[in-house]
């Protein structure tokens, strides 16, 4: 009985590991997406609205799930320091405090982004928020095909591993 | 006329500044703190303060960076630059406190008309005063019986009649000596009021109502048409749409207080510019604010 109830652990166990790495592909396809997102509302509200950045983080905070939500909530409350630091400072801390598990460019376009934000050539501004828009979203979609190539791959593996240990083990 | 000299608005200002500007300013003495009305940025050199002796630099050697100009507008702006541009494109914009900061650099120019500046080159930080009780002198001669008279105030530049002006606004607003009056300022360059986030940074009076960022001759007759106003002021009359709107309001019998750049009434006639007013007679009183080795002197007259 002891047995049985190990092996079906062993099993569920295996499962479980492929799943959780599956699942954690699908998240980063769909933080990468949000980001994308977040990255085009900030443009349009830039140029149109004029909408002072505290503000725009506060709305964005709001508007979005965590992590990509809390982002923002932490480099909005990041700017309560501003004068003692910069904002590309309070945005790089806000990025390294948020759990957003990218991997590759999309970190790396983010990170980027702090040199520009806040800065007064609103062109450059605009510009950066549109690139940083669209290589996420060209991040996004390479990381949503990689999540069903890898992610079906990894559910497979999780079973069969989990059912080869059952038999070794038994 | 003494300036209003603690230095807390000197601190407030240096608080614009960097991190290691912000401790330089800080380290200028007490006395330089309490009359200075610029902080000076140029890229390259060290920082400079401008006070009526004249300029000097700041404790310190560290000569200021491109960087540190565009940090000083990241903090003015609370990281939101591209909401001051299109007061960037006149060269300075408000800030909170009433501080006005003047901004130079290499100009992008769009359709014949500067778009933004591309590289800062150097910032000059002008220090908001103001000077509670500085037309106490004045104010009472400016009425007759139960009508406040239409006035101008003349002094060349740098003699306070901004200053003057402010405070006979907020006296006028707020009743002092006589019943308060809807007061309509053309705040054009934003030196009068220092409107931040839609309140005035300095004191204008509880009545009254400011139009400002827009050219005066237009918010002159924006008030008019739109609030009301018991008296209309302007700082500064330099061009001929702003006459052409103030002998509108004084065709519609609101009292006017004015300034212009002028040493004396001949010379203001020298300049074909007022004859119009005067010649209209809108205004019916002569503030001529002179600075002599004993101070500032003002000398009301008819007109």
């Amino acid at each position: 009985m002891i047995r049985l109830v190990g092996a079906l652990l062993t099993a569920v166990g295996g499962a479980y590991l492929g799943f959780t790495a599956a699942r954690r592909l699908k998240r980063r396809a769909a933080v990468l997406r949000q980001l994308a997102g977040a990255m085009e509302q900030m443009e349009r509200e830039i140029s149109f609205r004029l909408t002072p950045m505290p503000e725009l983080m506060e709305r964005l905070a709001a508007e979005y799930p965590p992590p990509v939500g809390e982002l923002f909530a932490n480099c909005r409350k990041g700017m309560d320091q501003l004068g003692e630091r910069s904002l590309a400072e309070i945005w790089r801390q806000a990025l390294a405090d948020t759990n957003l598990d990218l991997e590759g460019r999309g970190g790396a376009v983010l990170d980027e982004l702090g040199e520009v934000l806040g800065r007064f050539e609103e062109s450059g501004l605009r510009t950066a928020l549109a690139h940083a828009g669209a290589e996420l979203t060209r991040e996004g979609e390479l990381a949503r095909e990689d999540g069903e190539k890898r992610g079906r791959m990894y559910q497979v593996l999780g079973l069969a591993s989990g059912g080869l240990l059952v038999i070794l083990l038994l | 006329m003494r300036e209003q000299g603690d230095g807390k608005r000197y601190l407030q200002a240096a608080a614009l500044l960097p991190p290691h500007l912000r401790r330089q300013a800080e380290g200028v003495d007490k006395a330089t703190q309490a009359v200075a009305e610029e902080l000076r940025l140029r890229s390259g050199w060290p920082m400079t303060v401008v006070c009526p002796q004249g300029e000097r630099q700041v404790p310190g050697e560290e000569p200021v960076t491109p960087g540190d100009l565009e940090l000083v507008l990241e903090i003015a702006t609370r990281a939101s630059a591209h909401t001051a541009l299109e007061r960037m494109r006149s060269g300075f914009f408000t800030v909170q406190g009433g501080h006005r900061i003047g901004i130079c650099g290499s100009a992008v120019v769009k359709d014949g008309a500067v778009y933004n500046l591309r590289q800062l080159s150097s910032l000059a930080i002008r220090i908001a005063r103001q000077v509670p009780g500085a037309a106490a002198s004045v104010a009472d001669r400016l009425w007759e019986g139960e009508r406040f008279q239409s006035t101008l105030i003349l002094s060349p530049p740098g003699g306070g009649k901004t200053t003057l002006l402010r405070d006979l606004i907020r006296r006028l607003s707020d009743g002092e000596g006589h019943p308060p009056l809807r007061v309509g300022i053309a705040d054009e360059r934003g030196e009068l009021a220092a409107m931040w986030n839609g309140m005035p940074q300095l004191q204008v009076g509880r009545r009254t109502d400011v139009m400002d960022g827009c050219p005066k001759g237009t918010g002159l007759l924006m008030l008019l048409r739109g609030m009301n106003p018991q008296v209309l002021a302007a700082d500064e009359i330099t061009a001929s749409e702003d006459c052409a709107a103030l002998l509108a309001a004084a065709n519609c019998g609101v009292s006017l207080v004015c300034t212009a750049h002028a040493a004396d009434l001949a010379d203001l006639e020298r300049r074909p510019l007022y004859r119009p007013l005067l010649e209209n007679h809108c205004f019916q009183k002569l503030v001529v604010l002179t600075r002599g080795e004993t101070g500032r002197a003002c000398r009301v007259s008819g007109l």
